[in-house]
């Protein structure tokens, strides 16, 4: 008996493994979405900095020349992986076999394409922070805008 | 069901052999139909393993003798829940079976979660993962079977070791287990990147949680186990710089270092090959460690040579390490930095500092575990290292760590100047002064407790004191109450405040470990029925004894002793002795009287002996002021990481909304300056 079950567990295991060897061919693996992800990680890691370096700032850890530099900086590094990716994610889309986060988020960026197109393009004059075409006030510190 | 159990196990050899070469041929091949298929042998494996564990699990179950694993670790008077299902681990053939069991659901988890996000490294992941499987699935068909037959099926089994017939050992080791095997997954994906070539950040990202995880179990694990050895050993202690307690320590330790180290790299770009190794080290610790506790190495250098196990281990550790250290060789030209640290007194730099420590601390162990080893092959002497070294040499680097963790949140990421540094340090500095007077003043009067007091009241002080200035900027910024711009604070930022809420947990626990360590006391007396002593302000008077009562497997002697203090009684306690015939072990029953105000001290009574006729008995008290600081700080552990591991709001709010850097990056809504 037991060995019928266990003959029976192994025609199981072979219809486990086989099955995607007889199925239609499985969506190709696109060849960005590894660039992709490293992308995604490296603009979480740009984020967590960023947010890591107002919060210095803000208890005094840090003097406003650094701060401003530094985050000068990392936003310009942001904004380049943000363009990148937009890039990545455009190809990778053409794929069909993303995740309804990962649409969202790149027509999210879609979206914001013209506005992210480098560190040095508005900043606020009082904080340092990048606004938006039009803005009137900064939204970090609440300067009037030139 | 030993036979299909039996079966099962053969397929599932030949299973992992499939799917760690489907895996490799499929990506290196560009055949995805056969990634899917290694997909589905993951699946499969852990199917047929479970098919197996259920078959040991039932043999247990229905006593069938006629395996080893059943007659030599259980017996008819054993009660079926827990200990009868216990004994599934207490066997060397079990305990192998365990471990491949839940990688194989480490793997299944894995596999469900990640396949669809990390196409490209998941096919290696299976590879590696199958090919470790591939090692234990040898293991458990040719070396050390959990079906291996009795040359004679006794009419009872031998029963259960005494020492795991405890709750705490039906939970300890399932959770120290689940933290050992968990750190093979994070090993995975380090092996992934190496062999994809995939070498940025994504593998970092995608393991953070997945080592976070085992290092949460490992670290309960290690609690667990110390509140068993208190609860059973009968030494008054929970921890003894045993060679099997160091086996978890390392990898946690190895492991705490890579958490910290990773936001280095995901900040900076910086020790992408020191986390690659790291990895590798923590893994090859936790085969170490498995190596260590079923080989029976540390007893004599020639030990393993008896074991079944032995020399497979360490054959397989050899191959494990070698190949993973040439695998990173060969990729060093693409891990170089991407960016270098700006200054140093900066938080990556102390970072690395911490690392440093956290590895030393490790290896310090590491050379007093196998010391035994060394000094035999040597000099052809068993030299064992006791608690003095390990006191001092690691108790050294915990208190550089100490400090460490005190300065880290007062400098941010990319640099401070010492001048900003120094202004941050007054408070609390004079907080540490403060505090050091007062543990003085209630008695601390040792050079080292005070010194460890006074770290901890640092630690506190900046840790605390960030917690609460960011929560008030906050508040500053969104006019919410304090206690909810600290929860929006910490739900928007996990990793560091939840981080931060670990180390005020682990301060807890060090002012147990401090407190229990430094000034515990023992007193010995033997008395006569309705005779007293006193120890640390405690009178014990001993009452009754009672003999022969049947207890489990056992035969319990329990004594009634009436404790007083300031002339009131407050506690009665019954400290008894289990002889198991069976295994002709007797086993001493601690019993503990937990002084409440602010988890004060234990009383620790364990009887030592007694004359013949009862006349006399001889009870050993301990006296273990604030131990159960340990193991409340051990509780804010779990909860404190549990917040940590819990997706981050923001994190999820990115992903859904990524827009511009600048708005995805502030933790405030409208920063009011």
């Amino acid at each position: 008996m037991a060995i019928f079950v266990g003959l029976i567990v192994l025609a199981a295991v072979l219809v486990v493994l086989a099955y995607p060897l007889y199925l239609s061919r499985p969506r190709a693996v696109a060849s960005s979405s590894g660039a992709v992800n490293d992308l995604l990680a490296q603009r979480d890691g740009l984020y967590a900095t960023l947010r890591d370096l107002d919060l210095d700032f803000e208890l005094g850890k840090l003097d406003g020349t650094d701060y401003h530099s530094r985050r000068e900086k990392y936003l310009g590094r942001a904004s380049l992986v943000l363009q990148q990716l937009d890039r990545a994610r455009a190809a990778t889309g053409q794929d069909g076999g993303m995740s309804d986060e990962i649409e969202r988020e790149v027509a999210a960026l879609r979206r914001a394409q013209g506005m992210a197109t480098g560190p040095s393009t508005h900043t606020c004059p009082n904080c340092g922070r990048v606004y938006n075409e039009g803005d009137r006030f900064c939204g970090r510190c609440g300067h009037t805008l030139p | 069901m030993t036979t299909l159990g039996s079966i099962a196990l053969i397929i599932a050899l030949i299973v992992a052999v499939y799917t760690a070469l489907a895996g490799l041929l499929g990506v290196r091949g560009h055949v995805p139909e056969l990634s899917a298929s290694a997909r589905n042998g993951v699946v499969a494996f852990s199917a047929l393993m479970t098919i197996v564990v259920a078959s040991i699990v039932y043999a247990l179950i229905t006593r069938d003798f006629s395996l080893s694993l059943v007659a030599n670790h259980s017996s008819r008077d054993l009660p079926i829940f827990p200990y009868t299902i216990t004994a599934l681990w207490a066997d060397q053939s079990g305990s192998l079976l365990f471990w491949s069991w839940i990688l194989s659901l480490y793997g299944l988890a894995v596999v469900l979660k990640k396949w669809s996000a990390n196409r490209d490294l998941m096919p290696y992941v299976i590879a590696v993962l199958m090919g470790i499987q591939t090692f234990f699935a040898l293991m458990l068909n040719f070396v050390s079977s959990p079906f291996l037959k009795m040359d004679i099926t006794p009419v009872d089994g031998a029963g259960l070791n005494p020492l795991l017939q405890h709750p705490a050992m039906a939970i300890h080791p399932p959770i120290l287990y689940l933290g050992y095997v968990g750190f093979t997954i994070p090993f995975c994906f380090a092996m992934a990147a190496l062999l994809s070539g995939r070498l940025n950040d994504d593998w970092i990202r995608t393991t953070r949680r997945w080592t976070m995880l085992p290092w949460l179990f490992l670290g309960m694990g290690l609690l667990l186990g110390g509140r068993w050895a208190y609860d059973v050993l009968g030494w008054g202690g929970y921890w003894g710089w045993d060679p099997v307690e160091n086996a978890a320590l390392m990898p946690w330790l190895v492991g705490t270092a890579f958490l910290h180290s990773v936001m280095v790299q995901e900040r900076r770009g910086a020790l992408k090959v020191w986390n690659l190794g790291l990895i590798i080290i923590a893994f090859g610790l936790v085969l170490f460690g498995t190596f260590l506790t079923r080989s029976g190495v540390i007893q004599s250098v020639h030990a393993f040579t008896e074991s079944d196990v032995g020399a497979w281990f360490l054959s397989f550790i050899a191959v494990v390490l070698i190949a993973s250290v040439a695998l990173l060789f060969t990729r060093l030209d693409r891990l170089e930095s991407d960016h270098e640290f700006d200054s140093l007194l900066s938080r990556e730099v102390f970072f690395l500092v911490n690392n440093i420590l956290f590895l030393g601390a490790a290896m310090a162990i590491l050379i007093g575990v196998i010391w035994p080893i060394i000094s035999e092959l040597v000099t052809g002497e068993t030299l064992t290292v006791g608690p003095p070294y390990y006191n001092l040499v690691v108790g050294s680097i915990f208190a550089a760590l100490l400090l460490l963790m005190g300065i880290i949140p007062l400098i941010g990421w990319g640099g401070a100047t010492l001048a900003k540094l120094g202004r941050k340090l007054v408070g609390p500095l004079l907080f540490t002064v403060f505090i050091t007077i007062v543990a003085f003043i209630l008695g601390a009067r040792d050079a080292i407790p005070l010194f460890g007091y006074a770290l901890i009241a640092f630690v506190v002080a900046t840790t605390a004191g960030d917690l609460y200035w960011s929560s008030r900027a906050r508040q500053k910024n969104t006019h919410e109450r304090l206690f909810v711009a600290f929860a929006h604070l910490l739900s928007r930022n996990r990793r560091r405040y939840g981080g931060y809420l670990i180390h005020l947990s682990v301060m807890v626990l060090a002012i147990g470990v401090i407190g229990s360590r430094a000034y515990s006391t023992d007193e010995t007396s033997a008395l006569a029925k309705g005779q007293s002593f006193t120890t640390q302000g405690y009178t014990l008077t001993f009452e009754e004894i009672t003999g022969n009562i049947p207890d489990g497997e056992g035969i319990l002697t329990s004594a009634t002793v009436g404790v007083y203090e300031g002339g009131s009684r407050i506690a009665t306690l019954q400290p008894g002795n289990v002889y198991y015939p069976r295994q002709q072990q007797p086993e001493t029953e601690p019993a503990i009287y937990h002084d409440p105000p602010l988890f004060r001290r234990d009383l620790y009574l364990i009887i030592n002996g007694w004359s013949n006729n009862f006349d006399t008995v001889s009870f050993r008290a301990y006296v273990n002021p604030m131990i159960n600081w340990v193991w409340f700080g051990g509780f804010l552990f779990l909860l404190s990481t549990l917040v940590t591991l819990w997706p981050d709001a923001k994190e999820s709010s990115v992903r859904a909304h990524a827009s511009l850097p600048e708005q995805s990056a502030f933790s405030y809504s409208r920063p009011g300056e």
